[in-house]
């Protein structure tokens, strides 16, 4: 793997500890792994990126119905199919949404697509052609993993210090104009 | 009679927590998945005083729905606050130029939502 591509996948590890701390779930980081075994059951969420420099890629989230309904209660207590989707989506949302943050003032302006998941039985994922790295973090004592992969362009433009324009605010703040 | 608000946001999770924190402020909540959406059940309740409103959506994103919203007379002043994971300067702007009042980035902090709320749906009533 490239230096880039480590870099990333440290900025996209401090990112998701930092948004399941943010709702309260107690969470760390486990060593990288190739692939993971295959779920008997589990929720899977995917979102596509781009750069305008031609580099592409995407996040993918994989959890059990446990995992996910451990992280977010929603009303009612009804965990069907179709919430628990919603809750992985969104919290794949706003984990590349946090990556995005960070690497803005870095020169990186990511263009992010919208969540698709998927209820899976026994899931096996396919490799992608680009580079990818699977991270695994234990939130709330259930394993949620994500899988980064980026196709770099030659001059991906990953700045070494904060260059580029900062952001607005910081997550869980509000500007009123 | 309660102040109704629109809150556009394809996750059902984030509507769900929007109507939780403003429902229990006294709010009344009608739900819209995308900005097309939206589009159709504001003129359905065209006495919204609030839209609380995603950017990344599928159909229609949340800034095309505000410049569409714009072009209708009758929504020209309507509050809206933008709930998003995105802190993009450009969009920021891009929204404050259509007229939007506030920019929230999530996770958002109920209590937080409910004083904007409640500001803004004042200054919609005066």
């Amino acid at each position: 793997m490239s230096a880039v591509f480590n870099d990333l996948e440290r900025m996209l590890a401090t990112a998701a500890i930092d948004l399941f701390e943010a709702h309260g779930a107690a969470t760390w980081k486990t060593p990288s792994v190739e692939q993971p075994h295959a779920e008997a059951e589990c929720i899977v969420a995917t979102i596509g990126f781009a750069v305008a420099d031609g580099s592409k890629g995407s996040l993918v989230m994989v959890a059990s119905p446990a995992a996910i309904a451990a992280l977010h209660t929603p009303d009612g207590d009804e965990h069907s199919e179709m919430i628990l989707c919603d809750i992985l989506g969104e919290f794949s949302n706003m984990l590349l949404g946090r990556l995005k943050n960070i690497l803005l003032p870095r020169g990186v302006t990511l263009m992010l697509g919208t969540p698709t998941t998927a209820y899976a039985l026994k899931l096996r994922l396919s490799s992608p052609f680009s580079p990818c790295r699977w991270l695994a973090f234990v939130v709330n004592d259930h394993v949620i993993r994500a899988r980064l992969d980026v196709a770099l362009a030659k001059d991906f433009p990953l700045a070494d210090d904060a260059a580029g324009p900062s952001t607005t605010a910081r997550e869980g703040e509000m500007i009123l104009f | 009679m309660a102040s109704k608000v629109l809150v556009v946001d394809d996750s059902m999770m984030v509507r769900q927590q929007v109507k939780r924190a403003l429902g229990a402020a006294d709010f009344v909540i009608v739900e819209a998945q995308d900005g097309m959406d939206a589009l159709e059940k504001i003129m359905q309740n065209q006495d919204v005083c609030l839209i609380v409103c995603d950017v990344n959506m599928p159909r229609m994103g949340g800034l095309d729905f505000l410049e569409a919203l714009r072009k209708i007379p009758v929504f020209v002043s309507v509050p809206v606050v933008m709930l998003t994971t995105e802190a993009q300067p450009d969009l920021v702007a891009r929204a404050k130029g259509f007229g939007a009042k506030g920019w929230i980035i999530k996770p958002f902090k109920p209590e937080l939502l409910v004083a904007a709320a409640q500001k803004l749906s004042a200054s919609k009533a005066a």
